[in-house]
């Protein structure tokens, strides 16, 4: 590069710092135009849609029961039902009036009898 | 900085965000894209109204292909570039034969903060100056001028941007910087220039 094509360069150089410059500022106007369409052009921000769980038979019964807890206490109450009646059939038998009965009588076809 | 708060995040996250409905990512890609679009339509129609159409078109365009987007096949600039220099060809298309050359009161108003009062004119002379003579070259030479020399692209950008090869950019170029020169030599003393 010679001399002449250096200066050639260097006012250039210098046409087109004056320039950028001089670059448009984009005004408020235009940027509320331009941000108008964004909205029109994007689409809602996704939900994601969660597919309903798959529920087995046993956590269906275990929420019929109010869950483990409730399931667990009834089960409880019911085995202690039975060993209070297999152990002790005259506590049971003392709530029903004129029975007296021995472990594996029908005792419900008996109170029955009794009433009548 | 106020016109791009999500400075850090890059373009192509940027463009997945505002496809997923993030309001945020289209104000900081329209406030950081958004100025050299407008620079660059102002560069190649010369008239400020045009090119702010030419600048919201460009990004209602980016709006537009964000949930197609391919991260990484394109940077968002260079794909920008290209939408602005297409939008402006079409319109000195239509308009070719009624153009005007820049005057001095078309030159909009801009946030140039040269200390002196002095050196505000000498400076706009040369920036309006270079605008008429910008005016005078060919389509493709003002294109590659604008994109090479004013928004500082490299040469391979350039010729991405306008689909052609490095050594044809070069030669537009070499070209362009020429008719510059020829048409600024009778006004070089006035524009404090030597050459």
């Amino acid at each position: 590069m010679d001399a002449f094509d250096k200066k050639q360069d260097q006012a250039l150089d210098a046409l087109f710092a004056a320039a950028k410059a001089a670059d448009p500022i984009p005004s408020g106007d235009l940027m509320a135009r331009i941000m108008a369409g964004a909205a029109g052009a994007q689409k809602p921000a996704a939900v994601p849609i969660v597919a309903p769980e798959r529920r087995g038979f046993g956590q269906t019964l275990s929420d019929v029961f109010g869950g483990w807890a409730g399931a667990s206490t009834l089960v409880a109450c019911v085995g202690l039902g039975v060993v209070v009646g297999v152990v002790s059939p005259d506590v049971v038998l003392s709530y029903l009036p004129g029975a007296e009965l021995g472990l594996g009588d029908d005792v419900f076809g008996l109170y029955y009898e009794s009433e009548l | 900085m106020p016109f791009d708060s999500q400075s850090e995040i890059s373009d192509d996250a940027l463009m997945v965000l505002f496809a997923n409905g993030d309001g945020q990512a289209a104000t900081s890609l329209a406030y950081r894209h958004t100025p050299r679009v407008l620079a660059l339509a102002y560069r190649m129609l010369s008239d400020q109204a045009e090119a702010e159409d030419v600048a919201q078109d460009a990004l209602m365009r980016l709006w537009k292909i964000a949930p197609d987007w391919r991260q990484g096949e394109a940077k968002v600039s260079t794909w920008l570039y290209r939408v602005t220099s297409n939008l402006c060809t079409d319109r000195l298309r239509k308009h070719s034969g009624k153009r005007r050359p820049a005057e001095i009161d078309s030159v909009p108003e801009t946030a140039d903060e040269t200390p002196s009062v002095e050196a505000r004119l000498i400076g706009r002379d040369r920036a309006t100056a270079l605008q008429t003579a910008l005016q005078t070259l060919p389509e493709r030479q003002r294109q590659a001028v604008s994109l090479r020399f004013l928004q500082e692209l490299s040469n391979p950008e350039v010729a991405e941007v306008m689909g052609i090869s490095v050594d044809a950019v070069e030669s537009l170029l070499s070209r362009g910087k020429r008719g510059l020169l020829a048409v600024l030599a009778d006004d070089k003393m006035e524009l404090g220039l030597e050459f």
